[in-house]
């Protein structure tokens, strides 16, 4: 077979580049993860009408359309004056919710992060990935095809379609669960709600056995962001802002969305097109912050499932009084939320008012409209400003990956220190700190429009910017 | 999916450029009422990207159809097989087409469809931007294509093509 020189364009995102900075005693004294930040959403959708935007924003990425499918259409809400939402409404923009971080998180775990926990983390890349799993464990790969599947067809009988969702709209939601759809999806979700203990407790054995090197690999101290419910229980929807420092202090608590701008601000480093949030009352040096599961599990003072609350229980008894540090321990933070999503789906499915015809509310025209979610990556801002006829004037978005800027160049920065011994670069350290980044989740399609698929390059350089050494993972293309 | 289906699968974001020609491509076919070709029963599915749950969409499947927009590349269209491969792409959220190919025969322990990729070219893939004048063109040359494709009663025209590609 000849080799096929086009590349077909793919949405996969790219991991960019790495710069390590060595300073003469070889101590890596920054790291800094590359990621052209996507700009050109506020030109893309200035001069729209406001209604129009919880479609529009779904095509920012392929990876999470739903959250921001949901944020824009809260924000959206804000615009026309809805404060509340009927009860058929709010359940099935719940249960959209929950369908998509189901399949996000199931995606991560089988496909992603599960070849690093199962293999090793010096095992041969082409065993460790998600054919190695399929080989090795085949039960476990299925597993994951199908829990993906579930969370889509979820998110299909909520949003109206599997992608360019319809779903949510200003003030609701256009639809409602029909019992036939309710019957549907009730069929699997027992066996839904089994495979995530079962995968929380595959990771919690993986944790346990290396328990050594998952404490301390890429471990940061860092600030924690994430919505939680008006009692501190694990909100993923639609709660209040909640920040704590790493000695477990609250730095503030049940804030609300729409003052986001009073405690939140975004630095800008001239390396890089992407922005740098953190908490304003801190400053920059000391208020960067992580969100996502790690956060939230960290964050909340219970969860709502009884299943999901019985598994934070443990985790949170790793470290007594502060929050779990560990940036693997993200794996498992993420797995006890599908856990959560499973029972949370097994609990509304049966709801009736998902079948109520209640499905609008409508207020006052208002200019500016502010909506946060958890979405799987971390908490997720959309912000916009709208002038008389409803069109949109400006926009903001900090998207999940950006909250976590920093606190990946921090844990990047942990791993080339300990890990690399002079001044070469090799390929089992760009495996590490590969793992590392990963355990966040990032979404980089989300922010970059680069396409194609892009290695993972790292550069060390020195203190002056002269370069010691580079080197880059090839990706293989289809032949 | 109806078993024995052919199923096309066309991939891209419809709001960056030259990204939408897989997506709009499956438009213009279903908007023209076209539900058989070579013989079967057509299944249309389109999404952003490939994902590890689109092995379950090509199961019962007697045939896929990828589409795609490709870039750096001179020729407007490129016909090829796709064959099942592993390979170390596993830091992305997407899969490659040859992968979604390997997994499909890891996760149902069966031999995949037998697939095909057309790779329409496009030129540029901004946000917000719409289709080139050049897409444009090697748009309505794709549809042709598929169209003089599902036009045979089977898969004769269809793997002559393959095999002259």
């Amino acid at each position: 077979m000849t080799k096929i020189t086009i590349d077909p364009v793919t949405r996969v995102e790219g991991h960019g580049k790495i710069t390590l900075i060595q300073d003469d005693d070889r101590k890596i004294t920054q790291a800094r993860l590359h990621i052209a930040e996507f700009r050109g959403f506020e030109k893309f959708i200035q001069g729209r009408p406001y209604w129009e935007v919880p479609v529009l924003v779904q095509r920012l990425c392929g990876i999470c359309p739903v959250s921001h499918h949901l944020a824009a259409a809260k924000a959206s809400d804000m615009l026309i004056g809805v404060e509340q939402l009927t009860p058929t409404a709010e359940k099935m923009r719940r249960l959209m919710h929950f369908g998509q971080l189901l399949q996000s998180h199931a995606l991560h775990f089988f496909h992603l992060s599960s070849p690093d926990l199962l293999f090793g983390y010096d095992d041969e890349p082409r065993h460790r990935n998600i054919v190695g799993v399929i080989q090795d464990y085949p039960e476990l790969a299925k597993q994951g095809v199908l829990m993906r599947k579930y969370g889509q067809r979820v998110i299909e009988k909520t949003a109206g379609k599997r992608i360019h969702g319809t779903g949510a709209i200003p003030g609701g939601i256009n639809k409602n669960l029909s019992p036939a759809e309710r019957d549907e999806l009730s069929q699997d979700i027992e066996q839904m709600v089994e495979w995530g203990q079962s995968a929380v407790e595959l990771c919690k054995k993986i944790f346990y056995e290396q328990r050594e090197f998952f404490e301390q690999f890429a471990t940061i101290d860092s600030n924690l962001l994430s919505l939680v419910q008006p009692n501190g229980a694990l909100e993923l929807y639609d709660g209040k802002l909640r920040a704590r420092a790493a000695d477990n202090q609250i730095i503030f608590d049940q804030q609300d969305n729409r003052n986001y701008l009073d405690l939140v601000n975004e630095h800008v480093e001239s390396w890089s097109y992407m922005k740098f949030p953190f908490i304003k009352d801190l400053g920059w040096e000391q208020g960067w912050y992580r969100v996502g599961p790690l956060a939230r599990i960290n964050n909340c003072d219970a969860i709502d499932t009884p299943l999901a609350e019985q598994q934070r229980q443990e985790f949170i008894a790793l470290t007594p009084g502060r929050p779990v540090p560990y940036t693997l321990a993200f794996h498992w933070a993420r797995l006890i939320e599908l856990l959560h999503c499973a029972e949370a789906i097994r609990e509304l499915l049966p709801d009736p008012d998902l079948q109520g015809n209640d499905l609008l509310q409508s207020g006052e025209l208002q200019p500016v409209g502010i909506g946060i979610i958890e979405a799987p990556r971390g908490t997720l801002f959309h912000h916009y400003e709208i002038d008389e006829q409803g069109l949109i004037q400006r926009a903001n978005l900090i998207v999940s990956t950006t909250n976590n800027n920093q606190a990946m160049n921090e844990s990047i920065r942990q791993v080339a220190d300990q890990y690399l011994k002079g001044q070469e670069l090799t390929e089992p350290l760009l495996n590490q700190l590969e793992v590392a980044v990963r355990a966040y989740d990032p979404c980089l399609s989300c922010a970059t429009h680069a396409l194609g698929q892009m290695p993972l390059e790292v550069e060390l350089i020195d203190t002056h910017g002269e370069l010691i050494d580079s080197r880059s993972k090839t990706a293989m293309h289809d032949c | 999916m109806t078993a024995d289906a052919l199923l096309i699968f066309a991939y891209g974001n419809v709001s960056r450029g030259d990204d939408a020609l897989a997506p709009l491509l499956l438009e213009r076919l279903q908007q023209q009422g076209i539900q058989h070709g070579c013989g079967l029963t057509l299944q249309y599915l389109t999404d952003y990207q490939m994902h590890i749950e689109h092995v379950m969409d090509m199961q019962q499947c007697r045939r896929v159809l990828l589409i795609d927009a490709a870039q750096d590349t001179a020729q407007a269209l490129r016909f090829y097989p796709v064959t099942a491969q592993a390979q170390t792409l596993y830091t992305t959220h997407g899969m490659s087409p040859s992968t979604l190919l390997h997994t499909y025969q890891q996760v149902l322990h069966e031999e995949p469809p037998a697939t095909a990729m057309l790779a329409i070219t496009g030129y540029q893939f901004e946000l917000g931007e719409g289709l080139s004048p050049q897409a444009e063109a090697n748009l309505d040359q794709a549809e042709d294509f598929v169209k003089s494709l599902l036009d045979a009663e089977d898969f004769s025209r269809w793997d002559a093509r393959l095999a002259s590609d």
